[in-house]
């Protein structure tokens, strides 16, 4: 553990409760709508974690959540709401974000037991391959004249640039896909469970956008998931078995403020590489651990080749060697390094991110369907490309 | 023009949100693509800011681009991202960087070539397409190969 820090030990903030609701695809859960998600979420979590919902102070939330601070004061019962924080972050590039904003909160005292939510159902018009979504980009003027109006185009380039670069073939992103889609099969709560896919079926899968053929892109769903971050001392006298936050935190290289989103100007070593290193420097740092003591990470998998680049951005191998690393089995159940164990947002649920960091604690509970044995330390990674990115180290 | 749109106009999502990107796009009306260039410390800048991210100068002039370019990455979209692209798919998205500048780099199109001949490291040379009612939009050909 970090000794610079200056928070007490019995202060440092735990996670002490998940909740989810059903994962469906998009569209499923509109007659509901995201307040009532956001809430049978954040009901799961308190009664997982053995709390009183009306006893959460604080509430944070990314990338325009609509379950807006009132309603779910208004909702839960909230009795002494002390802290409400909204993360910059386009899709989920803000889950571990809206986690440290909790652990700043409960590591500072501003409030004792902090919510973190996110609650998506998939509007008509905003689909993730539509244009509808990107109107209020407001660099959107530079790439929508020439039909860059979609996440998978938008990224595309810079995977292009990084398999041209580092030799990555098609095969390695089909790797990718494919584990994580296995995963799938033993988690019940994922989509895509029941669904196993073949290199034959991921092969002929419609092209989206070049090198991104379908199976390489994230689903669209319905659904919630939320988090309880309390503090150490309380959480002993909670029933749960606590998830201790080593380090969360946002972060992004310089010159990444006009990459994706923007004209793609991001400093030319980097285009084809991502921009997670700082970040990834600060974390380990902030955890007081090393990427060599990661005994399993949930990668955030918007994108086949983001998988390969976050391993490489966050230490977990060397620069260019995220093809190799995947194309022996490492990242499958048995391996080395067993990936998005749940079956990441490619094949449990796209719910921005915030079920990789759920996944996490249940590895760490020793609760997975596909379970690490003996894990203790997990890594989380949330977005990569765009401005802020985050990411978090979880451990037991 | 003799030659078909390489894609259509989509409408208000292509306008400006961003006082700073008028300019921009007036010059590219006059069919000149023009970069901001600090006039404290002379380095370039795009997309356009109110202040310079090297010494933090509001002044700027905007500077003709230098004719060599370059493919520095791309995509082909074969997924219609919105209706009105449904009859182009596929189509390519260009990333092309300026050989003279440092991390400058505009997103257009590259004209008259088959996905599979785009390579990165490709010379282009600018040319210039009337999308739409007052717009005019920075596209790219094989250095070489006329429009
Ligand atoms: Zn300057």
């Amino acid at each position: 553990m970090s000794s610079a820090s200056p928070v007490r030990d019995g202060q440092r903030a735990c996670i002490v409760g998940i909740g989810e609701t059903r994962y469906t695809k998009r569209g499923e859960q509109a007659g509901r709508g995201e307040w009532a998600l956001a809430c049978e979420a954040a009901l799961n979590a308190t009664r997982d974690a053995g709390l009183d919902p009306r006893h959460i102070e604080g509430l944070a939330s990314y990338s325009g959540d609509t379950s807006l601070p009132w309603l779910m004061q208004h909702a839960l019962g909230i009795q002494r709401l002390r802290f409400a924080s909204m993360v910059w972050g386009g899709g989920g590039s803000g889950a571990c974000g809206s986690l440290a904003h909790a652990v700043a909160a409960v590591e500072s005292g501003q409030a004792a037991n902090v919510l973190v939510f996110r609650s998506i159902v998939q509007r008509p018009g905003s689909r993730y391959g539509e244009a509808g979504g990107f109107s209020e980009v407001p660099q959107i003027d530079l790439l929508a004249p020439f039909g860059m109006l979609m996440p998978a185009s938008m990224m595309a380039p810079s995977f292009i640039r990084y398999m041209y670069e580092y030799g990555i073939r098609t095969e390695h992103l089909a790797e990718v896909a494919i584990a994580f889609r296995d995963n799938a099969q033993r988690n019940p709560r994922a989509v895509m469970h029941g669904l196993p896919l073949s290199m034959d079926q991921y092969m002929a899968a419609r092209m989206i956008a070049e090198p991104l053929r379908l199976y390489d892109c994230c689903q669209e769903n319905d659904g919630a998931c939320a988090l309880l971050v309390t503090s150490a001392e309380r959480a002993r006298d909670l029933p749960c078995k606590p998830v201790r936050v080593m380090a969360a935190q946002q972060g992004g290289n310089p010159g990444w403020g006009s990459a994706t989103m923007g004209s793609h100007t991001m400093p030319a070593a980097e285009y084809g590489w991502g921009n997670g290193e700082q970040l990834s420097r600060d974390l380990y740092a902030g955890a007081g651990l090393s990427p060599s003591e990661v005994d399993f990470a949930q990668i955030y998998d918007h994108f086949t080749p983001a998988v390969l680049m976050s391993l490489e951005n966050f230490g977990l191998c060397g620069r260019g060697e995220g093809g190799d690393f995947v194309a022996d089995g490492k990242i499958r159940r048995g391996g080395s390094m067993p990936l998005n164990t749940a079956g990441g947002l490619l094949s449990e649920a796209y719910i921005h991110g915030l079920n990789l960091v759920a996944e996490a604690v249940r590895q760490l509970r020793g609760e997975s369907t596909s379970q690490v044995p003996g894990a203790r330390v997990g890594l989380v990674t949330a977005g990569i490309g765009s401005t802020p990115i985050s990411a978090a180290i979880l451990a037991v | 023009m003799t030659m078909p749109n390489y894609l259509p106009d989509l409408g208000p999502i292509t306008a400006p949100q961003l006082p700073e990107h008028i300019s921009f796009w007036e010059n590219c009306a006059k069919r000149e693509l023009r970069f901001q260039c600090c006039s404290e410390c002379e380095r370039w800048r795009h997309p356009p800011a109110p202040v310079c991210p090297h010494c933090g100068s509001a002044g700027a002039t905007w500077k003709l681009a230098p004719p060599r370019a370059e493919l520095f990455s791309y995509t082909v979209v074969h997924h219609a991202p919105t209706p009105a692209l449904r009859g182009y798919v596929p189509y390519n998205i260009a990333i092309v960087a300026f050989t003279d500048l440092i991390d400058i780099r505009i997103v257009s199109n590259v004209l008259n070539i088959l996905p599979q001949d785009l390579c990165i490291g490709m010379p282009l040379q600018l040319v210039w397409q009337d999308q739409g009612p007052g717009r005019v939009v920075p596209l790219f050909v094989r250095e070489g190969a006329a429009a």
